[in-house]
């Protein structure tokens, strides 16, 4: 199994600047990428926390108890990783709201050749051949919308804990990965490229999954939406 | 045209807002118990401090955006910039804060104390230069769409009770909504306060139906025809809004005005890449 990773920011900004996240765990074949609301700030710590920390768990998503343990525990490390006293005005009026994310994770198991996929939101998982694919939990790019699902660290300083927090409904959905060529988790604006384009687009991807200038490329000539695109590419399988 | 051009760092959009500063905007607004200046210098702090909220990342406020402020009356005859020379990069304007006064903000059932910056004081001092004050905003908006060509086109927003006492208004105005960049032409925002009582009225689309306001058909010909990405977003705030709506509020309350400023900017702050 081979795993091949992209986080670009937006073409013409900094690479620091991307609100895209992922991580995966080769020992328990984990995998997420979260996209961090650009609307909302902190957003691309809480979409870090919220890949990493569920790579490196354990958690059913379905399972009400881990399910809160799982939001609980990001929620506890999105906040506690901000100084919360060295903040602006500015930033410190806007921070209280909180940071969103959408949500996505793959979870292979090589015994039985399933792949079980989380998501929240309209980051996609392809699995795809050499002229087929398909994807979840969006099949359509028409379905893209302005306003994806998204998970909600909870509000910041000063009123994280006086707040109930209503957690999260994630989608769940299961393949046979035994047969096919590859995985491609991307976040929406690649997603709806390579719906738009077919299957013959994620095999450009990953042709190309190392080459900035072959994203910004896309990006500025209008074929892909400008927003920072990243993907796990998990191939060889 | 479609109003529908990303507004980035590399591409960024120009606000200007003109503020009526004569004797007569000391009167008290219809409906309300504080003055027409007061309640105008309350709008425009806030909406300059949601322009800044919605460019404010965790490292700071990214310049997504140009504004300029005109005041007109603080001086006999004159229309002045009252954050520098010209328009500024919207990150520059923590620079021209005049002072900082705490808030009490409402979150579900919390109450917390946030700071809220003050750049403009209320000004009700002489005549109303209004002409001078859109012959200077033109002047601006030149400037900067031969700058940024394909840029979202310049939005301005005029607050006033109405009566340029300089000549005709609609003169300048009329170049400025000649103004456009590739992704469509400058839209001039009317809110015309007023100490009267009496309906508002809010984007009519006919002249007929403004009132019986002396200046108001001049403010309503002075209104940009709203594009249809604006009308969908009035049409959330306001019932009855019709095809071809203008962009001018008459004899609207502080709810109102804030409402106009919300609408007028809205669109940009959705294009924001």
């Amino acid at each position: 199994m081979k795993v091949n990773t992209l986080n670009f920011s937006k073409a013409g900004s900094p690479q620091e600047e991307s609100e895209d996240a992922l991580d995966f765990n080769m020992d328990e074949l984990r995998f997420s990428i979260c996209d961090g609301a650009g609307d909302s700030i902190f957003s691309a710590v809480w979409a870090q926390v919220l890949s990493s920390v569920y790579v490196s768990g354990n958690f059913d998503l379905t399972n009400d108890a881990e399910l809160q343990d799982y939001i609980n525990s990001c929620r506890l490390r999105w906040f506690e990783s901000i100084a919360w006293d060295s903040l602006k005005w500015n930033v410190k009026k806007k921070s209280v709201y909180g940071s969103y994310s959408t949500f996505l994770s793959a979870t292979l198991d090589k015994t039985s050749k399933k792949v079980t996929v989380w998501a929240r939101g309209d980051a996609c998982f392809f699995l795809y051949d050499e002229d087929s694919m398909e994807s979840f939990p969006i099949t359509d790019p028409v379905m893209f919308g302005l306003h994806p699902e998204l998970v909600w660290s909870g509000y910041g300083n000063p009123i994280r804990d006086k707040k109930d927090y209503k957690f999260p409904e994630f989608k769940k959905n299961e393949f046979d990965f035994g047969d096919h060529k590859g995985i491609l988790m991307a976040t929406d604006a690649l997603s709806k490229y390579i719906m738009e384009n077919g299957a013959s687009s994620v095999w450009e991807i990953t042709d190309h999954y190392s080459n900035r200038e072959f994203f910004d490329e896309l990006r500025s000539n209008g074929k892909m939406r400008n927003d920072d695109v990243s993907a796990i590419i998990i191939s060889s399988l | 045209m479609p109003y529908d051009a990303e507004i980035s760092r590399r591409k960024p959009s120009l606000f200007v807002f003109l503020i009526d500063q004569s004797r007569s905007m000391s009167r008290k607004i219809a409906g309300g118990s504080r003055s027409k200046s007061q309640e105008a210098a309350y709008a425009i702090n806030k909406q300059l401090n949601e322009i800044i909220s919605r460019c404010t990342k965790s490292d700071g406020v990214r310049p997504y955006f140009y504004v300029g402020v005109i005041g007109y009356g603080i001086k006999s005859g004159e229309a002045l910039s009252l954050i520098g020379d010209e328009p500024i990069p919207i990150n520059e304007l923590e620079n021209h804060i005049l002072r900082m006064e705490t808030e009490t903000q409402q979150i579900e059932d919390e109450e917390i104390e946030t700071e809220f910056p003050i750049w403009f004081e209320p000004v009700a001092a002489y005549d109303t230069p209004m002409t001078k004050a859109l012959t200077l905003a033109g002047e601006w908006i030149v400037d900067f769409i031969g700058k940024n060509p394909d840029s979202f086109p310049p939005i301005l927003i005029n607050i006033s009770d109405g009566g340029a006492t300089d000549g005709d208004p609609l003169v300048p105005a009329k170049d400025i909504l000649d103004l456009e960049t590739t992704n469509g032409k400058t839209l001039i925002w009317n809110c015309h306060i007023s100490e009267k009582e009496g309906d508002t009225i809010k984007f009519p689309n006919d002249p007929e139906n403004v009132g019986n306001d002396k200046h108001a058909v001049s403010m309503f010909n002075m209104s940009s025809q709203l594009p249809d990405t604006f009308i969908a977003i009035a049409r959330e705030e306001f019932t009855d809004i019709p095809d071809s709506a203008r962009a001018y509020v008459y004899n609207g309350d502080l709810d109102d005005l804030i409402k106009l400023l919300d609408i007028g900017t809205r669109v940009a702050y959705s294009k924001v890449s």
